[in-house]
């Protein structure tokens, strides 16, 4: 179960003569990440002689690593929040190996002044809500169940797959917003102007729930909460837990390299040709059709099917190249400056505390929720390129989520610090602030924790970049709904080359590991197959 | 080379480089104002401005029009790229028309590319694109540079074309009178163009000569300026549909469905100038999803009437299926000549009626009219027919 | 048994008095709430421009007031000469091309694709209106990437819209800077693109009254009065549901109304009533701002520096300027360097606001209110920044008298979200107001 996904067997890589042109592949699929395993497994799976190219290792920034010596740590992301259901059952991952140590976890809001709130399981019924005060509780249930109905309307508008050409998704878009009635429809259009500020105080009016709402709203997201169209983010968080899936926010047993753990099974499985290291320089488009791929060694692999999992921008201004596709694709590409990204660190602490409460803390998720105007002026500092002086951290102790697995008596914590500012090439002045930033938040709800940390290993972008190929602007924090359904839109599109496909970041909405977007591009690319073959 | 619709509030227009010297020969001195240009409706009368158009040369000043001059390494690819025009098959002194499509395969505006140097083009078009040619130029080795005020630009038509240019002192070099030289020690260059479908030439010189040059080939050739009003005839009997006025560009759409949102090529009547089978040209993919919408379809009418107005409706077995969009009184056909934007299933018919400019005048008798331009969309459609089952795609 | 209205419209601006003078004429039972009482000398600032239709609409020739059209928006940056654009296109582009500035080429084709992008996109439609997106019309929206695009470009930031046209930083400043400066918004702020269009709006431009404010609130009073629009004082407590097609209002301590709409003819209505939070937060550009507004009398008549006496001038430093100070606004602290905007009234005093204050002031971790030393503070910023622009204005001083508007900080009661309309326009409010009264008149039957 918990082999390295890293480590490949050597079959996997393979080499390719300079200048050789390779041919009878029925589908290539760009960039070994989870996205690209996941569409190359739906393809071999079909029956298709399927080639996985990358430049990178498998996994793509999901992958484990020695964080000190003895102790593995994730890199990527430590909790699967939007794992596309439906991925998970057409690719047998269950049967792959794919187990969950904790659904639906439990959440504690630590704020300033050492007060916390008990977040427990079902958001609809939070009953159990840490609450004394009645009213506090019922605003609070109110308004979750509002929101829960809004999502599920929205579910499909936050399916990446139904932004893909000819899929059945979009019938499913249309029939679920369709079918919202008039009331509802203009509450999501309320909604969906709203500033997440707004939203929360105008429903909420206990202090401590703002912040935490507001915690959840703002986490991850590249538009700033105090700004029109950022409440959405939340929605989308709540759109899984909404449409009754489990594990809306889970954790696998072996942690998110336990995904790539199973799909690559799940490849394998399919025979699908995997070639690591194998680096792809362009997508060859003939005419209206894809014709393949040149790779960097010189040689060509040509298919009439090609999926690109990896970034919009490497893929569409420089694998295609800006003379080949739409000019406002173009514009629309080129216009996305991020400025915020999210950080993650993996902390080694020395010794496991003993006591009951903290124990129990350590199976829960963990989330530091600033007060609300310090979450404000954190992305305003971040978006002027400063690193916030307050952020929204995220903990989990995945040793404990699995069942009390320390490390030679060492514990692993893996926290997400948001939001920060993005930097394709911060620099070590501006990574040591950004540790000492980091710190500081996590001392201000876990006091006395940073005197045992005996290692701690901090992951921006530009490593992300630097372990995968792509470029690390795809690793920043996504922009405000409207300009990711845009984008989304636009690159699935694909612009509309025969037999290309595109299932890169920008395709999905919001972050996190969903795969939706591959299903999407590997399901049309097989219907177009199917009917090129019939 | 088509002039856009006349702008609706007018500013106090700009003159073009060449209205100095043109001014001087407009007795009728009727103007107005084409993309806050200033333009010439009529200079002495219509009617003796066409016949000079049909049987001497008509010279009309397309300063009004926006023009590029586009150098670098990377020109012929952004061409091919901004434009249908197969701007990188030009040899030196040839010209293309094509259309200018947004991403979604609509067409935002006519174009005329001409290959100066190796690499140096100038592309025309009716309206201006100052923003497309900087976006689409981001990431390529190019440089569009508006050279729309800059230079005087005089569009010559009619059968004694080439006698103008020997009056301006150059020589045609080739049959498509393209040409360029030195004047008084001015660069100077002509270059084929085309009125709709209607053949002519442009001459080129810097905006400082204008004067000099204008008043040459006033004196020693038999040509006559030409008004708008004119020249719409011309485009009228040409077949050429006229951005603004016959159709809503992709650009200036108010969104929407539907004609709204833009026509196709193949809904303006114009398929043959973005042919699938060539190169990528922008918004190429997107028209090949789009080619069998063809809801509706633009088409040129010859009514049997002395005049019409815009916005008439056209009937077919007295079911309303569209209506007139631009008309003119053509002197050669004594009758109407019109644009009609109709259905497309109805417009396959060949005759229509159309409601008279006064309800107790009833309807009149339309039918289709056979234009240069339709000519070369029938030969197109027929090519296209059998290409498109040769070379579907089958694995 | 309580008085039952059609519209009840809330705020102390000309926007607020139009909306209700022209439901009241259009046959409506409506009233107006002013939260605060007028002074007789008000000094608001700057008299906004009324649309022609509105014009005709409460037959305003009837009543004492001189037409002064805008001549034209000045920029005066630090360190390079005024920039002029003007309402005509035409002199503006001559005016940059004498500037030498290659971005007069795609000025016409800027000025007509922003105005179009404005009036084709989805969500600016409904957004400026009463009818409701519906399910499917969202859906479809979403389902169409121009729409999308279309939308993303005009509610995403005006930096980006700017980096598609313009090269010249002067032009980009200028333009963020008189499009942006009403709603104390930044160019990185999302939806400030739809700011810019709104600019473009004619009706932004099209009549000015006398710039003296105070004289236009006087004549819209009148207006009102002669229309029938009933007048209310006081602070808005409660806009409660009574579970019909009406809203319970308490005004006060005990005026109690019932209205079918609620209705805001601008986003800092609203948020100066205290019921932009229950209205869910639809507003593009934020209103935690305070404005400041200074009216300074001076001993002699000032030339200004570019432009004529009618024109409306910005006081702006570069492009990154804007986003300090909005930052700054937006995390409750003072800037010294704002974006400030000035007029001069018909006697020849200047009308200077700055709407990039903050609301509140966040210090030590607690918000606190505005007080005397702020205003003296605000007022000596403003002050400050005239005079660096104009070197004769400090020492020609008469008097100045400072005016403050900030959002009401204590949220009223509100149950009945529902009924609440905000008209979310900043430039041309008045036009859009009127316009959004008429469509919910229409809907209504």
């Amino acid at each position: 179960m918990n082999e390295p996904a890293t480590e490949p067997p050597s079959a996997e890589f393979g080499a390719q003569a300079p200048g050789r042109i390779e041919g009878g592949i029925d589908a290539i699929v760009i960039g070994a990440g989870i996205d690209g395993l996941a569409a190359a497994t739906y393809l071999g799976k079909a029956g298709l002689h399927t080639v996985l190219v990358g430049g990178a290792g498998l996994g793509g920034r999901i992958g484990e690593r020695e964080i000190a010596p003895g102790v593995l740590g994730v890199d990527g992301e430590h909790l699967l929040t939007t794992l596309d259901p439906e991925v998970i059952a057409d690719l047998d991952l269950y049967r792959h190996g794919l187990s969950f140590a904790a659904r639906r976890l439990d959440t504690t809001y630590f704020f300033d002044h050492g007060e916390a709130l008990k977040f427990d399981g079902d958001l609809a019924q939070a009953a159990q809500l840490s609450l004394e005060d009645d009213d506090d509780r019922e605003a609070l249930n109110g308004f979750i169940g509002e929101l829960l109905e809004l999502a599920a309307y929205l579910r499909p508008a936050f399916e990446p797959a139904a932004f893909t050409r000819g899929e059945n998704a979009r019938r499913g878009l249309e029939k679920a917003l369709g079918g919202a009635p008039p009331e509802k429809a203009a509450l999501i259009q309320r909604y969906l102007y709203s500033s997440a500020t707004d939203a929360i105080a105008a429903r909420i009016d206990a202090n401590e729930i703002r912040m935490s709402l507001l915690a959840e709203a703002a986490f991850r997201s590249g538009a700033a909460p105090h700004e029109p169209f950022s409440f959405m983010t939340y929605l989308r968080r709540l759109a899984g837990e909404a449409a009754g899936l489990q594990g809306a926010v889970a954790y696998p047993e072996g942690g998110a390299a336990a995904v790539v753990a199973a799909l690559r099974r799940a490849a394998q499985a399919a025979n699908v040709d995997m070639r690591l290291q194998t680096p792809v320089k362009s997508i060859l488009v003939e005419g209206d059709r894809v014709g393949g791929v040149r790779l960097e060694t010189g040689g060509q692999l040509r298919a009439p099917i090609v999926i690109a999992a990896t970034d919009a921008q490497r893929v569409f201004l420089q694998m295609i190249g800006p003379a080949k596709i739409g000019i406002e694709l173009q514009r629309m590409l080129m216009a996305e400056r991020p400025e915020i990204c999210t950080g993650r660190a993996q902390l080694v602490l020395k010794g496991v505390p003993q006591d009951d409460a903290t124990r129990e803390n350590m199976k829960r998720r963990l989330v530091y929720a600033p007060p609300v105007e310090a979450v404000t002026t954190a992305f305003l500092d971040a978006r002027a390129g400063r690193v916030p002086e307050k952020m929204i951290i995220e903990a989990v102790f995945p040793g404990s989520l699995e069942g009390e697995r320390p490390f030679d008596g060492r514990m692993l914590m893996s926290v997400m610090a948001h939001p920060l500012p993005f930097d394709a090439a911060p620099g070590d002045k501006k990574r040591k602030k950004i540790k000492k930033a980091v710190l500081r938040n996590i001392e201000s709800f876990a006091g006395g924790l940073t005197n045992r940390i005996e290692t701690i290993d901090i992951r921006l972008p530009e490593d992300e970049a630097a372990a995968t190929g792509a470029s690390p602007s795809s690793f920043a924090a996504r922009p405000g709904i409207i300009r990711q359904w845009a984008l989304a839109a636009a690159t699935a599109a694909s612009d509309r080359i025969n037999g290309f496909y595109f299932c890169g970041p920008e395709a999905e909405i919001g972050p996190g590991i969903s795969c939706s977007a591959a299903r999407g591009a590997a399901r049309a690319a097989l219907r177009a197959y199917r009917k090129g073959a019939a | 080379m088509i002039f856009p619709e006349e702008d609706i509030v007018a500013d106090a227009p700009r003159p073009t480089p060449l209205m100095i010297a043109v001014a001087s020969a407009s007795e009728a001195n009727l103007w107005t104002s084409v993309n806050g240009w200033t333009a010439a409706r009529v200079y002495s009368s219509v009617s003796d401005e066409y016949e000079a158009a049909k049987n001497l040369a008509a010279l009309a000043d397309l300063g009004p029009l926006s023009r590029y001059a586009v150098r670098g390494a990377a020109a012929p690819e952004f061409l091919n790229r901004l434009t249908t025009a197969p701007a990188a098959h030009l040899t030196i002194g040839e010209s293309a028309r094509g259309l200018m499509l947004d991403d979604a395969g609509l067409v935002i505006d006519l174009t005329e590319v001409s290959r100066v140097s190796d690499d140096l083009f100038i592309v025309a078009s009716s309206h201006p694109h100052g923003r497309r040619m900087r976006l689409a130029a981001r990431g390529m080795d190019v440089e569009a540079v508006d050279i729309s005020g800059e230079v005087a630009a005089l569009g010559v038509f009619g059968p004694q074309a080439s006698g103008v240019l020997a009056a301006a002192g150059l020589k045609s070099v080739s049959e498509t009178m393209a040409a360029s030289g030195v004047l008084r020690g001015v660069e100077t260059a002509a270059r084929p163009i085309q009125f709709g479908a209607l053949e002519g030439v442009e001459l080129i010189f810097p905006k400082e000569e204008a004067l000099t040059i204008w008043e040459r080939i006033m004196r020693r050739s038999a040509g006559a300026p030409i008004g708008l009003d004119a020249l719409e005839i011309l485009r009228l009997e040409g077949g050429a549909p006229r951005p603004g006025v016959d159709f809503v560009t992709a650009d200036r759409a108010l969104g929407g469905d539907g004609a709204n949102r833009g026509l196709t090529p193949e809904e303006l009547g114009l398929a043959h100038l973005a042919p699938l089978d060539r190169g990528w040209f922008n918004g190429r993919r997107a028209l090949r999803e789009l080619a069998a919408r063809g809801a509706r379809r633009l088409v040129s009418l010859a009514i049997d009437e002395e005049q019409s107005a815009a916005g008439a409706a056209v009937y077919l077995n007295e079911k309303p299926i569209g209506r007139i969009t631009s008309w003119a009184w053509s002197p050669a056909r004594k009758r109407v000549v019109a644009f009609a934007d109709l259905d497309a299933v109805a417009a396959m018919d060949g005759e229509f009626a159309v409601s008279a400019p006064s309800p107790s005048a009833g309807r009149a008798r339309a039918r289709k009219l056979e234009t240069p331009e339709s000519l070369l969309a029938e030969a197109y459609a027929g090519e296209a027919g059998r290409d498109r089952a040769a070379t579907d795609f089958r694995r | 048994m309580n008085a039952q209205y059609d519209f009840l419209v809330i705020g102390d601006d000309e926007a607020s008095l139009c909306a209700a003078a022209a439901a009241a004429r259009a046959g409506a039972r409506a009233a107006h709430l002013r939260l605060s009482q007028r002074k007789k000398n008000d000094n608001t600032g700057a008299a906004p421009a009324i649309p022609n239709f509105v014009w005709r609409r409460l037959d305003l020739q009837d009543y004492d007031l001189t037409l002064e059209p805008v001549s034209a928006r000045v920029t005066l940056f630090k360190d390079a000469d005024p920039l002029v654009t003007y309402v005509n296109s035409r002199q503006t582009r001559e005016a940059l091309a004498e500037k030498g500035m290659d971005d007069h080429h795609v000025w016409d084709d800027f000025v007509r694709e922003i105005t179009a992008l404005d009036r084709s996109s989805v969500l600016a439609d409904v957004f400026g209106r009463a009818t409701a997106l519906s399910g499917t019309a969202l859906a479809q929206m979403l389902l169409d990437p121009e729409a999308l695009e279309r939308n993303a470009r005009l509610f995403g930031d005006g930096a980006a819209l700017m980096d598609d046209w313009f090269e010249d930083e002067r032009v980009r400043a200028h333009l963020i800077a008189h499009a942006l400066a009403p709603a104390g918004a930044s160019d990185r702020d999302a939806a400030s693109a739809s700011a810019v269009a709104e600019f473009f709006d004619a009706d932004a431009w099209r009549v000015r009254t006398p710039k003296d404010s105070a004289r236009l609130m006087a004549v819209l009073e009148q207006v009102c009065q002669d229309a029938g629009v009933v007048s209310y004082v006081g602070k808005l407590a409660e806009i409660g549901a009574d579970g019909g097609r009406f809203a319970n209002i308490v005004i006060g301590a005990d005026e109690k109304l019932k209205v079918r709409h609620v209705f805001f003819a601008t986003p800092e209505a609203a948020s100066n009533a205290g019921a932009l939070n229950g209205a869910v937060g639809a507003q593009l550009n934020g209103a935690a701002h305070a404005c400041v507004t200074v009216r300074f009398k001076l001993t002699q008549r000032i030339e200004p520096p570019a432009g004529d006496y009618r024109s409306i001038f910005e006081i702006v430093d570069d492009a990154n300027d804007v986003r300090q100070a909005r930052d700054a606004a937006v995390a409750g602290q003072l800037y010294d360097r704002p974006p400030v905007e000035f007029e001069y009234t018909p006697n020849g005093e200047i009308i200077a606001r700055t709407a990039y204050f903050p609301g509140a002031f966040y210090e030590d971790g607690e918000w606190r209110g505005w007080t005397g030393q702020d205003r003296q503070a605000a007022a000596a910023i403003i002050k400050n920044r005239i005079a660096s622009r104009m070197p004769d204005f400090a020492t020609q001083i008469k008097r100045a008298e400072t005016q403050v508007t900030t959002p009401n900080a204590q949220h009223s009661r509100i149950d009945a979200r529902e009924r609440i309309i905000v008209q979310q326009r900043r430039h041309g409010a008045i036009g859009a107001a009127v316009r959004l009264i008429d469509e919910v008149m229409a809907r209504d039957e």
